[in-house]
């Protein structure tokens, strides 16, 4: 890498010897008078040339000394301020409990929040390590792993502890460490708080019918097998392997999250009725009613995330049993849910307040997206992205503004965002964006004549100040983080 | 029966029993003399309390938090598994400087619910940043000698790339 300060005169390389060689000394020594007088102007030049790299060899000297001062200070100021910052006024054991939600995340792997608050200073390593719920998430798909767990646990003697079982039913010993896990499970099944399976479904339906246990404090449940299945499992995901029913956990009294993903729905899955939470994420179903009782599984279920059900044999699935979700506030739907929309009536949330379409496909036309919106019109909180399914919802509902035919009676907000994770906007969505917010003062101001006008308008990523203008008076906009929604 | 608040600046807040009630300073103050003496000391309108280390913005913002829980029971202990509700999300917000002075103010205020979700906000708004990032965005000085920082790069060879990305 070239420096900063490189030779800004470099010395060409005929200046070094101007007695050119092909003349030889024989013709120098007959030079005439004005020749000399030429040799002294060059050596007049080159003595002024040293002269002035000289001063600029000093002025480099002294920026470089000036730059090392001026680093030495911007770091004694940053010190300074960092006496002063309000992160030093917060006591030991509140910075333990900030690293605790830090460590929240159910997936340690994509959030190695042990490694980063150890290594931020020093006091923050010490709090850090402290912190015994950092370090009670475990990984157990070997013998030395579980070993290494009980270890910890008889050291430590946290509060509670979480496991991810991730053993490979090809491994030989898989029998046996199925077995010593079992065992772990039961003598620690007090503290245990999170359970996960990254293994494959018939390994987790081992681990539950192996023996029966107590789980206290248990509180979240998520089964999530690896990507490359085939290489976990001779079976992989098979259509006859159905998954783990809910067998051996339904006795646990604080058990309120549940994530179920790449899985085959069981035809019955055993009543969980302290769960809240539950995200269905990649699920094959074979029969409609399996989503139904699924769903009936749940009675004080108040969150539902659907993503990716997939119809196995058929491409229409006919329900013939109903679910009433009278608890359910909120509702993601994500991917293609057809069973859902073909089979509304079956799938009762009189109660639902928020609703969340993201990348829906499988509408047949707006009618079938008006029918939804008129099954759920309860729903006070819409959330849709920049999508082309976020420019038909904006359609459906500019469409259905007056009062006889209003959809969503009771909306008060509506959320437009861009997608989580992203900072901007591509090409398509941008024009996308730019065909919903022509229709979006249209909704705001059809609707303000309705008996529940709009309130409340969020958009993400933030609108200038031109396009503020149009909502001037009529709603209330917010920036909003999608982050955060 | 209401309450003045005295914030650090001197501006006066009045407010009413069930949202005092959240304070445990407060509660303390208010009503503490009269469960263990047999007489309250701040049954006087006129009475101010003064919160000493508190700035009238972080006050103002503390009683909106108050205003919306007066009605409930104070929340004493928790942990890191609760779930916030969306209101509280919403309230706490992403400002990192005004949910320190929050979380501080809590903590002197004896408030356990918001100081959790105070920790909580802090914890979002640090999710995905790495260690320089932290030191940057809270004003810490990265004490660790070279030494200390090869020897733990070793420990954690596997997150190297996210501890110092290039």
């Amino acid at each position: 890498m070239s420096s900063p300060y490189s030779d800004p005169f470099p010395l060409d390389e005929h200046d070094a010897d101007d007695e050119r060689p092909d003349f030889g000394h024989r013709w120098n020594e007959a030079a005439l008078e004005d020749e000399r007088l030429l040799h002294q102007q060059i050596e007049h030049e080159r003595r002024k040339i040293e002269h002035e790299r000289r001063q600029i060899e000093k002025a480099r000297h002294h920026i470089e000394l000036h730059q090392a001062s001026l680093i030495s200070k911007r770091d004694r100021l940053f010190t300074m301020r960092a006496n002063r910052a309000p992160i030093t006024r917060v006591s030991d054991d509140v910075l333990s409990l900030i690293f605790e939600f830090s460590a929240d995340d159910l997936n340690p792997q994509i959030n190695p929040c042990q490694v980063i608050c150890s290594h931020v200073c020093h006091r923050w390593r010490t709090v850090a390590f402290r912190t015994s719920s950092l370090w009670t998430r475990f990984e157990i798909d070997s013998e030395r792993s579980l070993s290494y767990a009980e270890q910890q646990l008889d050291e430590h003697k946290p509060f509670r502890f979480e496991v991810n079982i991730a053993p490979s039913c090809r491994d030989s010993f898989f029998d046996r460490l199925v077995w010593k896990i079992c065992e772990f499970v039961t003598v620690q099944s007090h503290r245990l708080s999170h359970l996960q399976f990254t293994t494959c479904h018939h390994a987790t339906k081992r681990f539950f019918s192996l023996t029966t246990y107590d789980l206290p404090a248990l509180r979240s449940l998520a089964i999530n097998p690896p990507f490359d299945i085939t290489s976990f499992c001779p079976q992989g995901i098979s259509t006859d392997q159905v998954s783990w029913n809910g067998e051996g956990i339904a006795s646990a009294p604080v058990f309120h999250r549940f994530s179920l993903k790449d899985a085959a729905l069981p035809s019955g899955f055993v009543a969980l009725s302290n769960v809240t939470r539950l995200s269905l994420t990649t699920v094959d179903l074979y029969h409609g009613d399996d989503l139904v009782r699924m769903l009936c599984a749940f009675p004080r279920l108040q969150e539902l995330h659907i993503s990716h059900v997939r119809h196995r044999g058929v491409e229409r699935l006919t329900v013939t049993e109903r679910v009433c979700c009278t608890s359910l506030k909120k509702l993601y739907v994500d991917g293609e849910p057809r069973v859902m929309l073909d089979n509304l009536p079956a799938f009762v949330m009189p109660n639902l307040e928020h609703l969340i379409l993201s990348d829906v496909s499988g509408w047949d036309s707006q009618l079938h997206l008006t029918k939804f919106f008129q099954h759920l019109d309860s729903v006070v909180r819409l959330n849709i992205f920049w999508d082309e399914l976020g420019g038909e919802v904006v359609e459906c509902l500019k469409g259905a503004s007056n009062h006889a035919m209003l959809l969503l009676p009771d909306l008060h907000t509506l959320t437009v965002i861009n997608r989580q994770h992203s900072s901007g906007l591509d090409w398509d969505s941008l024009s996308i964006r730019d065909e919903i917010f022509e229709l979006l003062p249209q909704v705001v101001l059809e609707r303000r004549s309705s008996r529940c006008p709009l309130e409340r308008l969020q958009i993400s990523p933030p609108l200038t100040k031109e396009e503020r203008n149009l909502f001037e008076g009529h709603v209330i906009l917010e920036n909003i983080d999608p982050i955060s929604v | 029966m209401s309450i003045t608040l005295i914030s650090k600046e001197g501006a006066q807040f009045l407010v009413s029993k069930p949202v005092a009630d959240r304070i445990g300073v407060v509660r303390d103050c208010a009503y503490g003399a009269d469960f263990w003496l047999g007489y309250a000391v701040a049954t006087d309108d006129s009475m101010g309390i003064t919160l000493a280390n508190v700035t009238s913005s972080i006050l103002s913002k503390i009683l909106v938090w108050c205003e919306h829980y007066k009605d409930m029971e104070p929340l004493v202990d928790g942990d890191s598994n609760m779930e916030f509700p969306e209101w509280d999300m919403a309230y706490i917000g992403h400002d990192m400087n005004q949910i320190l002075f929050v979380l501080e103010a809590a903590d002197y205020l004896h408030i356990p619910g918001l100081l959790l979700l105070a920790c909580k906000g802090i914890a979002d708004v640090l999710d995905g940043r790495n260690p320089r990032g932290i030191c940057d965005l809270l004003g810490i000085v990265m004490d660790f000698s070279h030494r200390q920082e090869v020897d733990m790069d070793k420990e954690n060879g596997y997150w190297r790339w996210f501890l110092h990305p290039t």
